[in-house]
């Protein structure tokens, strides 16, 4: 092993650098540093005279490994690890000795370049080994035969170990062999108080009260910690806790995403989709039964509630694109790939997966089933429909909506084609100027221009091109004077043309002597006047005869006007358009214009309190269709047809085409399949991260072959492997996890354990963990005690005041604009399945608890406690704050300090002294963090 | 050959809690971020503490020396007219009122004739670079300023396009420049967000998403600050404590810190306790730092004169104020919705909207100047999109049909850049004749994103964040630096 010197007091680079010397292969981290960096630069410039590849080997240099690089060629070694300085290949590439420059003839490298390869030099210069072909794991037989996460579960022997007595749970037999074999000792066991509070934030995500703790400590039976345990699995608040984990991977939230025009961005239903799932953790369902659901509950008998319908929102309740179904299509996808397989399978898209045996032709295959589903226009009710006089009320608002949508519809039809009535003349005008345009293009550019509708200038087009009697005696007069250059100078020819000729309209003869138009916008203009005329006397003619309450007339009884009339109305008529016309070329403003009324409609689901609930379900459609691969992920550029049917990758012998529907069923059963390699572990492996903050695998939505196999990977599939044994049951797994001395460790670690295994990859202590986002602001609630308990229903909005005291999970999640408050809490994010989330420390979580309204709230609640604000004295009251806030005793170094705060008198404020001494308890790590 | 397994990443320092941190303290954080950054980043702009090494906002260095150390982006949200601003057409004025002799290109609405500009183009500064007269103090700057004319986007419409501009992808959650940014580097003052986003009024359209972190950390979402007011409770969320005096709060902290202290010594060294020991600190600075930033009260009357009155002026300043103390980041919109989409009297609405906007500019530009900050400070200015050069149609339920406006154009439009390393006094690419379409050496979205990346420190193609299986970059898969505009 080459002796390594830390250059010039870098010391990050000098650790890095020893971990390469020590590690028998390069690390992981380098060796895709050299790959992506390094390789190519190699490969593009050196490799053709410095490789095997070489037709004529220069220098006798070789540089395809490491072992050829420190042997280096006729000027000596061409690196050395560690130091860029004084590597000749850094020397050469730098091109600062005249003699010595790399690649030759000034093909020299970009500074990045350069700066890649010291880099690379500095952090030990490793050279991966070219992997043989035969290990292509992009090819789905050779992965499946040698990638950890791919190959079948099967339930390990469970080790033997020495310290027997340690062992509670088969977990620990796990455990304790690998530190055994380490010769390391498991942690101390954690006392009565952190163990309470520890599995009470693990299952409730709520502190345990002062009274449970006290029970708990003073109970000495052998089977305390276990009826714990159990007390803990049976509260309704257990689903909210792990529900939330759940809806973290559905990428739960209560709204749509950005929609232009003013449209309603609120799901009305997305809650029941919440609330099915703290049901579903609640009555432990199987884990299969509840992916299959999930996936396809819509092709399941169902009950008479209907419920499992609302499994259906898992897919639905996405982000919506603006409507782009492809972009819906793949959020949902990644939802189920990542979400229930641990594979990034939209990576897939555009080209096949990089990494993974995943090709383009395998999503497309899933893009089929989900292109072949669609969502009802009226979402399914769940359970029975009972009538109620809300729900009249609620019927009766929604058709009075409906009947005012009409209403608008109608007006804005009748304003659109009255308009048109009395503008004759312009479209007259119109059709003369543009009968030489024959391009449809040019015809709609220049009705545009002329503030006409095409639609409507083709019909007078037509009118007047194949005009019949009637046309003709009134249109006549126009063509002539249309065709006259001297409009002026012809016209009293012409009129008195028209007078002994028979068959002209007599009121357009007499409107046009009297007009005596100059021009021909003149005599347009005089058309306009005449059809406006003809079309008042009609509106005069109905609304007399609505008057008198006689039936509506037929026709006007001046045969010259009502000859007008027919130009103005029916179907044919060029200035009426048929209701379908108008109503498509009114589409756009008809749909801005009854937007908010659409919205109110559909707040009434949220606001009503007779509305029934309805599922977000998704159906197939009457007949499913295969996709097409889409080349580059461009619609634009479809490719090869592709089967709805399973992954390659995980289809182990037969993969069967999917024939029932859309195949969403055989994709859910595929999915909660015994057989499947990855859906038991990726759960199980979540589970384990929630409980101890880490997983065996570190990339929970990963366990594609990038992802190494963990070193606890016997104990991840024994787990993975009782789980399927025992139903697929969450809370079995519980127990299985929670029972153990692993779990029961103290978080504090012994300097040994924590030389030898820092990363605490052995589980050889508890990890300290912090409140997420829900816990902290439920711990609030529930340490002042307003915690609101109620489970389930509509969500609310957290933070306008008065603050809602309902558990996190009910709070409103707009995922357009997430409030600052989920945000700076590191809250998944809800545009994709988050896998685990971020735990950042900023001053901007500190902000909110200091400054908050809502926390100032608790701390005055807090204060406002019985037993603190009925305390005798100081002392007193310290220990009933302890006991709220702490479940605890203060030891008298905080009695101290307490007293020297609470008899501090500074300023006069709005809060009392109890109240500040209240809310910095509430701030404080003890509280924050979970041991 | 073998797939690289997972690395060490910077994303990992959010992922890993205690054990990671207590055992390696700055030295194996910092490794995390070297190895995604690459190990040039051997030092930290400023010095750093083990708490404040463990901060995602910790000062960080980027792959190379950067040009620009922050970044001022001024978006004239509802795409600018180009013709009318930065990109003279002799050729519309020729042809006011007839047919282009080339088909128009489709952008979202129909259009019709060629639409001269209605403003007067004169040549400044030394390069006698053209400007038009809606911009005459930011023309006073044009040797400072590189503009170019040739940019292009992918689709005529609002949402994908304000999307592309500021993520670099036109529909799916991507991380704005602005979180990559603090991401990539941090920021210098812990006292302040190190992105924040200023819009009066209320949003743009796409509303967060134009500074979303997606998926990196919220902690790297721009701040939105809704500069309409003037109150700071109302600009910076929780930064004022209604309810005590300073002292008091002074009072709760120091106790807090001692609870905390005694809390942490029973246990055994614990990084991420005294992180949030130390959070507490850095909130009570933040308090009165931010409090000071946003004060323009406090600008001497000559500098509050030289930006002139009016709420973008304010605006300006405050960003001004912000950079100065070390924000990495300002983006400042015109205001909410899309003051700059003018498909109906385009003269009169451009008119004003920039006389709102060209002493502030202009102002912005002299005093980062005057204050040697230019240099270091990335000035960028445009919309998500230019406009025709011809006239837009009308639409019924989509403009207001008076036939003097125009309609939203994605194939050539202007933007312009200027300090921060930036070549000034220069024109990049055109656009053709009549200013329709990018022609000469065309500057995609992609390509602008990576060379401000550039000019940050940053490759584009390796500042990547590993989400969903990929290693996304800001760029995609896309960008060229465009070197010609770096001086």
């Amino acid at each position: 092993m080459r002796k390594l010197s830390i250059g010039r007091g870098v010391l990050l680079f000098g650790i890095a650098a020893f971990r390469v010397a020590c590690a028998a292969e390069a690390d992981p981290g380098q060796a895709e540093f050299f790959e992506t960096r390094v390789r190519p630069i190699f490969a593009d410039h050196c490799y053709s005279c410095h490789s095997e590849k070489a037709e004529k080997l220069k220098g006798g240099l070789r540089l395809d490994t490491q072992e050829y690089l420190l042997k280096g060629g006729k000027s000596g070694p061409a690196i050395v690890p560690g130091e860029a300085d004084a590597s000749l290949l850094i020397k050469a590439v730098r091109y600062s000795d005249p003699k010595l420059k790399m690649p030759p003839k000034g093909k020299r490298l970009t500074p990045e370049q350069v700066a890649d390869l010291e880099s690379w030099v500095k952090m030990g210069a490793a050279v991966p080994a070219p992997e043989p072909a035969s290990h292509n794991l992009r090819d789905a037989p050779t992965a499946r035969a040698r990638h950890w996460a791919f190959q079948p579960l099967r339930k390990p022997p469970i080790p033997v170990v020495i310290d027997k007595e340690w062992v509670q749970s088969p977990v620990d037999a796990f455990i304790l062999a690998q530190l055994e074999a380490r010769h390391l000792s498991p942690g101390r066991k954690a006392d009565r108080r952190t163990l309470i509070r520890r599995v009470s934030y693990d299952l409730l995500g709520l502190p345990p009260t002062a009274q449970e703790t006290e029970a708990f400590e003073n109970d000495n039976s052998p089977d305390a910690y276990a009826r714990l345990v159990e007390r803990l699995l049976a509260s309704p608040h257990y689903g909210e806790r792990w529900g939330r984990y759940w809806l973290d991977v559905a990428r739960y939230a209560d709204t749509k995403g950005y929609l232009a025009g003013g449209e309603e961005r609120r799901y009305a239903f997305s809650y029941t989709y919440r609330d099915y799932v703290v049901r579903a953790y609640n009555e432990d369902k199987p884990y299969d039964q509840f992916i299959i659901e999930q996936l396809a509950a819509d092709e399941l008998p169902q009950g008479a509630d209907k419920g499992s319908l609302a499994a259906l929102g898992f897919l639905t309740l996405g982000r919506r694109f603006l409507n782009n179904q492809n972009d819906i299509i793949d959020d949902r996808i990644d939802v189920v790939s990542r979400g229930t397989l641990g594979l990034t399978v939209a990576c897939a898209r555009c080209h096949d997966h990089k990494f993974d045996p995943i090709p383009t032709r395998d999503y497309y295959s899933l893009h089929g089933i989900f292109a072949s589903s669609h969502e009802p226009a009226e979402l399914p009710l769940l359970g029975e429909l009972r009538d109620s006089l809300e729900y009249r009320d609620f019927l009766k608002q929604k058709e009075k909506i409906e009947g005012e949508m009409s209403e608008f519809k109608r007006k804005e039809i009748d304003k659109f084609k009255n308009d048109l009535r009395h503008k004759a003349g312009d479209y007259l005008l119109g059709v003369r100027e543009a009968q030489t345009i024959h391009d449809k293009k040019a015809f709609d550019t220049f009705a545009g221009e002329h503030k006409l509708n095409p639609v409507v200038l083709q019909r007078w087009q037509t009118a007047l091109e194949e005009h019949g009697d009637n046309e003709r005696s009134i249109l006549g007069p126009w063509v002539e004077f249309a065709n006259s250059t001297n409009i002026a100078g012809d016209a009293p020819a012409l009129l008195a043309k028209f007078d002994t000729q028979p068959g002209y309209n007599s009121i357009v003869i007499r409107g046009l002597r009297a007009g005596a138009p100059n021009s021909l916008r003149e005599a347009a203009n005089i058309y306009t006047k005449l059809f406006k005329q003809a079309d008042d006397d009609w509106k005069a003619a109905v609304s007399k005869a609505t008057e008198e309450h006689k039936p509506a007339p037929k026709q006007l009884e001046d045969p010259a006007s009502e000859s007008l009339r027919q130009l103005l109305y029916g179907d044919h008529a060029p200035a009426d358009v048929p209701e379908s016309e108008a109503e498509s070329i009114l589409a756009q403003p008809i749909r801005d214009g009854t937007a908010p009324l659409r919205n109110k409609i559909e707040e009434l689901n949220w606001t009503h309190p007779g509305a029934p609930a309805r599922a977000m379900a998704l159906l197939d459609v009457p007949q499913p269709h295969n996709s097409h691969v889409l080349l580059r992920g461009n619609p634009g550029s479809p490719g090869e047809e592709v089967p709805r049917r399973f992954l390659e990758v995980l289809s182990n012998t037969a993969r069967p085409v999917f024939t029932n529907g859309s195949g969403r069923l055989e994709l859910a059963r595929a999915i909660a399949s015994p057989e499947n390699p990855l859906t038991a572990r990726v759960y199980v492996n979540r589970v384990w991260m929630h409980h101890f903050g880490e997983g065996f695998v570190k990339t929970p939505g990963d366990f594609g072959v990038r992802t190494e196999e963990p070193l606890q990977h016997a104990l991840l599939d024994f787990l993975a492997a009782s789980f399927v044994e025992h139903g697929w049951s969450t809370k079995y797994l519980h127990r299985l996890i929670l029972l153990s001395s692993a779990y029961q460790q103290a978080s504090d670690s012994s300097p040994a354990n924590l030389a030898a295994d820092p990363e605490n990859n052995l589980w050889s202590h508890m990890n300290r963990q912090r409140l997420d986002f829900e816990s902290l602001r439920d711990t609030l609630l529930a340490i002042s005690g307003k915690l609101d308990e109620r489970v389930g229903g509509l969500p609310v909005d957290l933070e306008t005041e008065p603050f809602s005291a309902r558990r996190t999970i009910y709070g409103l999640i707009d995922r357009q604009n997430l409030p600052g408050m989920f945000r700076t809490f590191d809250f998944s994010n809800p545009d994709t399945s988050s896998q685990r989330r971020f735990s950042t420390t900023v001053p901007q979580q500190a902000l909110f608890l200091m400054n908050s309204p809502f926390v100032i709230e608790q701390a005055r609640a807090l204060a406002a406690c019985r037993e603190i604000a009925e305390a005798k004295d100081h002392a007193q009251l310290i220990q009933a704050l302890y006991r709220r806030v702490f479940q605890r005793a203060p030891i008298p170094s905080e009695i101290q300090l307490a007293l020297q705060f609470l008899q501090n008198k500074t300023n006069p404020s709005r809060l009392t002294p109890v109240e500040k001494y209240a809310q910095v308890l509430l701030l404080s790590n003890e509280v924050m963090f979970v041991d | 050959m073998t797939p690289p397994r997972h690395p060490f990443r910077l994303q990992d320092s959010f992922l890993t809690r205690r054990d990671f941190l207590s055992r390696c303290g700055i030295g194996l954080g910092m490794l995390g971020l070297a190895n995604v950054l690459g190990p040039q980043l051997a030092h930290a702009e400023g010095s750093a503490d083990a708490a404040a090494a463990t901060s995602p906002l910790a000062p960080r260095a980027p792959h190379f020396p950067a040009r620009a150390k922050r970044v001022i982006h001024i978006f004239a949200n509802g795409g600018p007219s180009h013709v009318d601003t930065f990109d003279p057409k002799p050729s519309l004025t020729r042809l006011n009122g007839k047919p282009l002799p080339m088909d128009n290109l489709a952008t979202e609405r129909r259009t019709g004739a060629a639409f001269r500009s209605p403003f007067e183009f004169r040549k400044y500064g030394q390069s006698g670079i053209e400007v038009s007269d809606l911009f005459p103090q930011v023309a006073q700057h044009i040797d400072d300023i590189a503009v170019i004319r040739s940019m292009h986007a992918d689709v005529p419409n609002h949402e994908p396009s304000l999307l592309l501009m500021n993520c670099g992808e036109a529909r799916l959650p991507r991380p704005s420049m602005g979180s990559w940014l603090t991401y990539g580097l941090g920021t210098i003052n812990q006292n302040l967000p190190g992105f924040i986003t200023m819009c009066p009024g209320g949003y743009p359209i796409q509303e967060s998403q134009n500074w979303q972190s997606a998926f990196l950390p919220g902690i790297y979402q721009g701040t939105y600050i809704n500069t309409q007011h003037q109150e700071i409770e109302k600009l910076v969320e929780h930064i004022r404590n209604k309810y005590v005096l300073q002292q008091e709060q002074r009072e709760q902290l120091d106790l807090l810190k001692q609870l905390n202290q005694e809390h942490a010594q029973r246990r055994s060294q614990d990084a991420q306790l005294e992180a949030r020991i130390q959070s507490f600190e850095l909130a009570y600075r933040m308090q009165i730092d931010a409090t000071d930033a946003f004060d323009i009260s406090k600008e001497p009357e000559c500098v509050r004169k030289l930006y002139g009155p009016g709420t973008q002026a304010r605006q300006l300043l405050i960003a001004r104020r912000l950079l100065e103390r070390g924000v990495r980041m300002v983006q400042v919109w015109h205001g909410a919705g899309q003051p700059w989409d003018n498909h109906d009297d385009l003269e009169e609405n451009h008119r004003r909207l920039a006389r709102e906007c060209d002493q502030p500019i202009g102002a912005l530009l002299a005093d980062l100047k005057q204050r040697g900050m230019l240099d270091e400070t990335l000035v960028i200015w445009g919309g998500e999109f230019g406009r025709t050069p011809t006239v837009e149609l009308p639409t019924p339920g989509a403009n207001a049909g008076k036939v003097n406006g125009r309609d939203h154009n994605h194939h050539g439009f202007t933007m312009w850049l200027a300090g921060g390393g930036v070549r000034g006094g220069y024109v990049h690419g055109s656009t053709d004749e009549f200013g329709f379409k990018a022609v000469e050496k065309p500057v995609h979205i992609h390509d602008l994103h990576a060379t401000l990346l550039y000019l940050l420190g940053f490759d584009h193609t390796r500042l990547t964040f590993r989400h969903a299986g990929r290693d996304f970059r800001f760029t995609d898969v896309y960008g060229n630096v465009v070197k010609e505009l770096i001086a």
